[in-house]
């Protein structure tokens, strides 16, 4: 079936990739707990008392508490006080109100809390770090800790608390990843080049509290905590706006101690959680194939959730069930739409989108939706160092001519030829970002070579190399330009979505975009260019909203009897005789995230 | 489904944006004070004598017409008639810039047939929009000279 080469979108050149090269990036990105678990925690799981916070506590508080309290197989029952009411095999446990007791094994002040908040306090540190790759160490480390803070409470029966310190972790990474300012150049651009010099004459570390307070005054305004995180109720109310039925963590365990999903409902507020023995960011197959993983993802994720926990909620209406996924760690690189069982894919039990944060998914739903016309922005396969990406450019020539006629075209054109409306340059990128004329549009589809943090397009001269769009020059683009309503970006570029907090879909989700469609991993070029043509037939020609459009799209790539539109063009007319779309590669590496 | 709905665009705005664009790429040569007049601008881009604009401002003109088309709420005849031809024009005059580089089955020429096709269609026989859209017939059917 399979025809010529399929190349991904990468970064760079690459050999014809195996399928399933996208996630031979190791699972294993951060340190797990077990290796943390030093400083006299009890193995229980509640901290020494009057463990100072932020500090001892946090390297050790949580490694023990998980395997006594809930690690037995299969999504075990955690707590004896179910929630979301009693299922078959097991129940999901919901937990003590938040900062209510838990399972210690002593009587001793819980100062976990005290933990939580010396960590929240990072947030001034990280934005005052001497340079970008220190103050992003910084939030990492602080967000692993927050994590391990999230088990220990987890095993304790508190999953409203780990919610509180999910979030906080992840508010962390996102200040780190869009908030962070080179500090002289800030201090300078605000005219106090006093400061800067101070600032430069102090040895990194060991500047004064006083000269820090002053900068931070200067800088953001004395605020460099995160946003406090969503409360429960909002979160629940939200996912009700949002026409999804829950939001769902998943929390990578750290052997011995299990990973946990938590979950909470539309309209409700109260978390459940269920422990996942297997789910840890090591436990994954390493490189084994697509298909493997995916089988890995279902037995110890998606197989609890889809039987037990979706037949929980209630059943909605004229659509499938939905679920917001916030995968912490490496657990964010796992295509869980492509979990599967017995041949069936979650996808096709569920819609699945994706959040950095439930903080993040609030601040998408507050925004007012944009209205989604036939204008804006298609890029196709700018020139640019790597090689040609034939696939991504009769895409983007359908999707503009067939949805969106009325946008400006920039790239190559179908035949190679370079468009008449640019070369398709970062600037030319930017200019629009900022364009809040009527005539810009607010749908942007960027079909070209990308990693995490950039996008390859066009080379503003000839022989400049590559044209680099950074996340750090979206996100101040669009800070510059509060009045610009964009209704969605299609990152059609391999991975552009992968490195989640400091990410190009971050990067446009927190500067307000409304909707994001990203790709998670290196995708074939022809089958992308099939799933991305139908997502925006189902956006624009049967107006679903984009997650769903999303869906159905990938439903279609699945269904062995599925007919193209009648307004395909010849090309991926081609590309459909060519490949195969029911692949999970050829259709799981795109996720949608916001409104 | 209940997901918040977007607020519609404001059509009558980006008519009058509309307007003034096509109204600045053929000067003080033809009057239109009103959208309703649209036409009049936009039938004289055919013109040979009327400067080719250039393409930042046609991709402009493109991307203005068609909003105001897809946002449009089709219920008075002659407004509809207008929007399609305004729209019919700055397409033609797209396909004239692109000079191939596009699919056969992608090119705006049939794009700009079809919207020519509605104009016609919805205009009312006696309407002043439908003069100038006869006589503006011969341009699409050589794309290639203007008429």
């Amino acid at each position: 079936m399979t025809g010529a080469p399929d190349d991904p979108r990468g970064r760079t050149a690459r050999p014809a990739t195996r399928p399933s090269a996208w996630f031979a990036r190791p699972l294993n990105a951060g340190p797990v707990a077990g290796g943390l678990r030093k400083r006299g925690v009890p193995a229980g799981g509640a901290p020494a008392a009057g463990a100072p916070s932020g500090g001892v506590l946090a390297d050790g508080a949580p490694a023990g508490g998980a395997s006594a309290a809930g690690a037995s197989a299969g999504g075990a029952l955690v707590d004896g006080a179910p929630s979301g009411g009693a299922l078959a095999g097991g129940a999901f446990a919901g937990g003590a109100s938040a900062g209510g007791a838990h399972r210690g094994p002593a009587r001793r002040p819980d100062a976990r809390p005290d933990a939580l908040d010396g960590l929240r306090r990072r947030g001034a540190g990280i934005l005052l770090q001497r340079d970008a790759a220190g103050a992003a160490a910084l939030a990492r480390d602080a967000e692993r800790r927050c994590l391990d803070l999230a088990r220990s409470w987890l095993a304790s029966g508190d999953p409203a608390a780990a919610v509180r310190a999910l979030e906080t972790g992840r508010g962390l990474a996102l200040l780190a990843a869009t908030r962070y300012r080179d500090v002289p150049a800030t201090l300078d651009a605000a005219r106090r080049r006093d400061l800067a010099l101070r600032w430069r004459m102090s040895a990194p570390g060991r500047e004064p509290a006083a000269l820090r307070q002053e900068i931070l005054d200067v800088m953001c305004g004395g605020r460099a905590e995160p946003p406090d995180p969503p409360a429960l109720p909002e979160i629940g109310d939200v996912l009700g706006a949002l026409d999804a039925d829950a939001l769902v963590y998943l929390v990578p365990g750290a052997p011995p101690t299990p990973g946990w999903a938590v979950m909470i409902a539309a309209g409700g507020g109260r978390p459940s959680c269920i422990a996942l023995p297997g789910l840890h960011d090591a436990g994954a197959p390493a490189a084994d194939g697509l298909e493997m993983l995916g089988g890995w993802a279902w037995r110890v994720a998606m197989g609890p959730l889809v039987e037990r926990f979706l037949p929980s909620l209630p059943p909605p209406s004229g659509r499938p069930h939905r679920v917001v996924l916030v995968a912490m760690g490496g657990l964010s690189r796992v295509p869980w739409q492509a979990a599967h069982h017995n041949g069936r894919y979650a996808v096709q039990a569920a819609a699945f989108s994706h959040a950095l944060s439930a903080g993040m998914l609030c601040g998408s739903a507050a925004a007012a939706p944009v209205p989604v016309a036939p204008v804006g922005l298609v890029v196709g396969d700018p020139a640019t160092a790597g090689p040609a990406l034939p696939g991504a450019r009769a895409e983007a020539c359908a999707v503009h001519r067939v949805f969106y006629p009325g946008a400006r075209y920039v790239g190559r054109r179908a035949d190679g030829s370079p468009a008449r409306s640019g070369p398709g340059t970062a600037a030319e990128v930017r200019d629009w970002l900022t364009d809040t004329r009527p005539a810009a549009g607010a749908v942007l589809h960027l079909a070209c070579h990308g990693a995490p943090a950039h996008l390859a397009l066009a080379a503003p001269a000839p022989g400049a190399g590559d044209g680099r769009l950074t996340a750090g020059e979206v996100g101040a683009a669009l800070a510059g330009a509060p009045d610009r309503a964009i209704a969605l970006v299609v990152l059609a570029a391999c991975g552009a979505g992968h490195d989640e907090a400091a990410g190009l879909g971050t990067a446009f989700l927190a500067g307000g975009v409304r909707s994001v469609l990203s790709a998670r991993w290196h995708v074939p070029d022809r089958a992308a260019s099939l799933l991305l043509f139908m997502f925006h037939h189902f956006l624009m020609a049967e107006r679903r909203p984009a997650w769903d459009a999303l869906h159905r799209a990938q439903l279609w790539m699945l269904d062995a009897g599925r007919t193209p539109p009648p307004r395909m063009p010849g090309r991926l007319l081609r590309h459909l005789s060519e490949t195969d779309p029911a692949r999970a590669v050829a259709w799981s590496g795109y996720v949608h995230s916001g409104q | 489904m209940r997901t918040r709905p977007a607020s519609p665009a404001d059509v009558g705005a980006l008519r009058f944006a509309l307007l003034d664009t096509l109204t600045s790429l053929t000067g003080d040569a033809v009057e239109a004070d009103t959208p309703a007049a649209a036409h009049l601008p936009a039938a004289a881009l055919l013109h040979p004598a009327t400067p080719t604009p250039g393409s930042d401002r046609v991709d402009d003109l493109v991307a203005l017409a068609t909003a105001v088309v897809h946002g449009a709420d089709g219920h008075d005849p002659a407004t509809t008639g207008v929007d399609h031809f305004v729209l019919a024009v700055a397409l033609l005059l797209r396909h004239r810039l692109d000079d191939g580089g596009w699919d056969t089955d992608l090119t705006d020429l049939p794009s700009a047939v079809a919207h020519l096709h509605a104009a016609m269609a919805a205009l009312p026989p006696r309407h002043p929009a439908a003069k100038t859209i006869i006589e503006a017939l011969p341009a699409f059917l050589d794309p290639g000279r203007p008429s």
